[in-house]
């Protein structure tokens, strides 16, 4: 016993006495690490002391240290209200739909881009696609209000080869549709920038060995070019999942009016109501807690069965 | 390993993208606080070198003292320090003014950040009685100043009204912006109704007559069906005073002894019928429920609607812009006609927000006086009349009545810049000098004169302010309702579907509500 002890012991002393060698030796690198390390104390960090006010009867002027504490009261509000199912709902369909279709769009659209042989021609077409990802969500709502309102070019042309007008922005039905559409047109052209150049990391000589196999273009995608995107799928999509009930706000609080509410309020538009309008700090502070402990739940156990599924996983 | 690489830059570079994105806020607001170090450090060197004609035009001989203010600015370029309008307010009151501008956009926000941090200056402007706004007064972070203001010539004099709709839990925290308690009118465009031969309604036949004729009738003779006889927003702008020509009651009203809100009324279904008539019938504009806020407006400047009830004040506005773009429009500002309530016109809170004082800033009374002061100076007539008209000879001019004046195209003192009329709070209601009244002008002040007589207060205004639960929740409370509105004027719900609206909104705290309005009711 006292033997594997002081083994421990010496074994642990080894490893200290290894990281402080290792310190000096790379301190330069040490040392340009840093800034980073510092903005991510400052900027991220520390701010989340901030979460306490979840848990605090909040008040702007009373501050973090004289606000009275209240225990879960506002998680108990906020799961006991007649809101939380659809709320709940609302989101996990807006992220479902997302996930579905808007994440394999990028997919698609590089595997295309990827098929492109004149060079000039595809840098023209990946300038082009990436041209929505910096417009706002303001502007791309607008853009969809011009062009889907009652008498809008959309419903113009419906009309002119006679079909009855449709209420794209008022509709139930639609409202998710529409988001998810957006949500393409927006990001799928900038998120194709991952594919391609895992795309354009693929050995050329495993295309040769296909090639001199008698694969034809469709089989070297198949057999080539969608096994060594794997690994980014997979990654992409474990971060894609962390954020699930991120359904941003923007984009759903500009497409969100009236007649649609029953679908389109989710957490994101609620804790904005809640937290911004009527100045409830706390209770919108704990709905976004809850949302982002949802998250990281979603994120280990996604990595887990990634790395169980024999993937490297993001950590 | 090549292709590990290639990622590696790649998600390198999104890390370094999204870095700066995220430090694009922080970055916003260290330059708002250097420009905000840049004034004050302005201001102190202009002070040096004014001290010695400083006194010439103030109100009293004293050693000037200094006051700082928190306001609005619209467009981002707010009134400089060394504008001349500054300075001769700063002159006349004898007071250094250290202003910090926030964007109107940001304001309520930086508010309670600011609060938080201590930095709120001594003055600040809060633009409306939010939540928010309550829980500070409450908590002690403004200074109560109901014992106060008898001391002041000005602030004495703020009308009783006001002074109620502003007060909470019967309470004065802070110098109302007083406005005129009725500013609703009709405005309807004269060249329309007689291009469809009507005249201005005097009872709900004949505007329901109008709104038809305006609709199918082609009242701009382009021979296009592009006109609305009514417009509405998705903030469905007018409802409510529509169910009010119903007899439902302006807020809330008594029924059954206790106060109860408007759509609890069989009156208001009245009313809400009467829309939805007018949407199936395609009157009212279809697309009300995605239009923005400013659409009713900007649809009558367009020519696309020619009726509007609401504050008829704008109808000056539009006098003016019709005739800087040649458009050949008249316009007939009437008062309310004869609807099956008799005539009743709601009227507005008679403020937009209040002036009030930091108690983190400002700790005794002496300097609660130097503040209230200042304010009371801000009150006089020569003070208002550089905050609202500028400067004679260069802004305006005097004109031979020596009563009116005539204003000078675009504010040469002031330039793009704004922000500086947001401290006006014009306590004593129209205390500087006005314009001659164009042929609109006069009829909107007679129609506004007119239906001040036909006054439906909404008893529970302040009694809400009083209600815990329409604190944390009232926004949520509203939205319910309004939102049912709208479908069932639509046709997305039925009688069933408002009577399940209602349900809910008792349910999420409804029921609280009317019972600690009523509380507070029967305590008062």
């Amino acid at each position: 016993m006292p033997k594997t002890k002081a083994a421990a012991a010496s074994k642990t002393v080894g490893r200290k006495k290894g990281f402080i060698h290792n310190l000096k030796m790379d301190k330069w690198l040490y040392i340009l690490m840093i800034p980073g390390l510092l903005h991510y104390i400052i900027f991220k960090y520390a701010p989340m002391w901030g979460l306490v006010i979840a848990f605090q009867d909040y008040n702007p002027f009373l501050g973090l240290f004289k606000s009275p504490w209240v225990g879960l009261k506002h998680f108990q509000m906020f799961f006991s209200n007649s809101m939380f199912g659809t709320l709940f709902s609302n989101t996990l369909w807006v992220s479902f739909l997302n996930i579905i279709f808007s994440f394999p769009a990028p997919i698609i659209l590089a595997l295309m881009m990827n098929e492109l042989r004149f060079q000039r021609y595809k840098r023209v077409v990946q300038t082009c696609v990436y041209i929505p990802h910096f417009l706002s969500w303001v502007i791309v709502a607008s853009l969809t209000y011009t062009l889907f309102s009652p008498t809008g070019v959309v419903n113009r042309v419906l009309e002119s080869i006679g079909i009855a007008r449709v209420q794209f922005l008022t509709s139930q039905d639609l409202f998710r549709p529409m988001i998810v559409g957006q949500t393409i047109w927006k990001g799928a052209g900038w998120g194709t920038i991952i594919y391609l150049a895992a795309i354009a990391g693929v050995d050329t000589q495993l295309y040769e060995a296909a090639i001199v196999d008698g694969a034809g273009r469709f089989r070297q995608l198949w057999h080539v070019t969608l096994p060594a995107l794997r690994s980014t799928v997979v990654l992409m999509l474990i971060l894609k999942l962390g954020d699930v009930l991120d359904t941003g706000f923007e984009q759903i609080y500009m497409m969100s009016n009236s007649l649609n509410r029953a679908v389109s309020e989710t957490f994101d538009t609620y804790v904005y109501t809640v937290g911004i309008t009527q100045g409830s700090y706390s209770y919108s502070t704990a709905v976004g807690l809850f949302k982002s402990v949802i998250g990281i739940i979603l994120i280990f156990g996604s990595n887990a069965l990634a790395k169980r599924a024999g993937e490297s996983g993001i950590f | 390993m090549k292709r590990r690489s290639v990622l590696a830059l790649i998600m390198a570079m999104l890390l370094v993208f999204s870095a700066f994105a995220g430090c694009q806020d922080s970055g916003n607001s260290s330059q708002e606080s250097s420009a905000a170090q840049e004034q004050s450090t302005a201001e102190e060197s202009k002070a040096e070198s004014e001290e010695s004609q400083a006194t010439q035009d103030s109100v009293v001989d004293e050693p000037r003292q200094s006051v700082s203010i928190m306001s609005i600015t619209f467009n981002g370029n707010p009134v400089g320090d060394d504008n001349d309008r500054v300075l001769m307010l700063e002159e006349y009151t004898n007071y250094d003014i250290e202003f910090t501008w926030v964007l109107d956009a940001d304001y309520n926000d930086k508010i309670n950040s600011m609060m938080a941090g201590g930095t709120l200056p001594e003055i600040t402007l809060l633009k409306s009685l939010s939540s928010s706004v309550i829980q500070n007064c409450r908590a002690g972070a403004f200074w109560d100043l109901t014992d106060y203001l008898a001391n002041y010539n000005n602030l004495s004099q703020i009308n009783e009204t006001v002074l109620q709709n502003t007060a909470i839990d019967g309470k004065t925290y802070g110098i109302p912006r007083t406005r005129t308690l009725m500013r609703n009118g009709i405005v309807y465009r004269q060249d329309w109704l007689e291009a469809v031969g009507l005249e201005p309604a005097t009872n709900l036949d004949e505007f329901t007559e109008i709104l038809r004729a305006f609709t199918f009738d082609d009242p701009d003779g382009d021979g296009q069906n592009d006109t609305w006889g009514l417009m509405s927003t998705k903030a469905s702008t007018g409802f409510d005073t529509i169910c009010m020509w119903f007899g439902a009651p302006n807020g809330w009203g008594e029924k059954d002894g206790q106060l109860q809100p408007a759509f609890l009324f069989d009156e208001y279904m009245d009313g809400m019928n009467y829309l939805k008539d007018l949407y199936d019938e395609g009157i009212l504009n279809e697309d009300f429920p995605v239009l923005e806020n400013s659409g009713t407006k900007d649809g009558f400047k367009a020519e696309q609607t020619g009726i509007y009830i609401s504050n008829c004040d704008e109808a000056n506005s539009w006098y003016t812009y019709f005739a800087d773009q040649g458009i050949d429009a008249t316009m007939t500002v009437t008062a309310q006609f004869e609807t099956p309530a008799g005539k009743v016109v709601a009227p507005t809170d008679g403020h937009a927000g209040m002036l009030s004082i930091f108690t983190g800033a400002v700790k005794d009374e002496e300097n609660l006086d130097r503040c209230l002061t200042f304010l009371d100076r801000c009150n006089d007539k020569t003070a208002e009349d550089l905050l609202e008209n500028g400067i004679l000879d260069v802004d305006y001019t005097l004109n031979a009545d020596g009563e009116t004046i005539t204003k000078i195209d675009g504010n040469p003192s002031l330039g793009e810049s704004d922000g500086f009329n947001q401290i006006m709070m014009d306590v004593l209601d129209n205390g500087y000098t006005v314009t001659p009244s164009n042929a609109v002008a006069e009829q909107v002040l007679a129609a506004q004169q007119e239906n001040s007589d036909y006054i439906l207060a909404n008893p529970a205004k302040v009694l809400l302010l009083a209600s815990d639960t329409y604190n944390a929740n009232g926004s949520q409370l509203d939205q319910i309702m309004s939102d049912a509105r709208i479908q069932y004027i639509v046709g997305s719900i039925d009688q069933a579907g408002w009577e399940a609206a209602i349900a809910n909104w008792r349910t999420m705290g409804g029921d609280s509500v009317i019972e600690e309005v009523n509380a507070v009711n029967s305590a008062a």
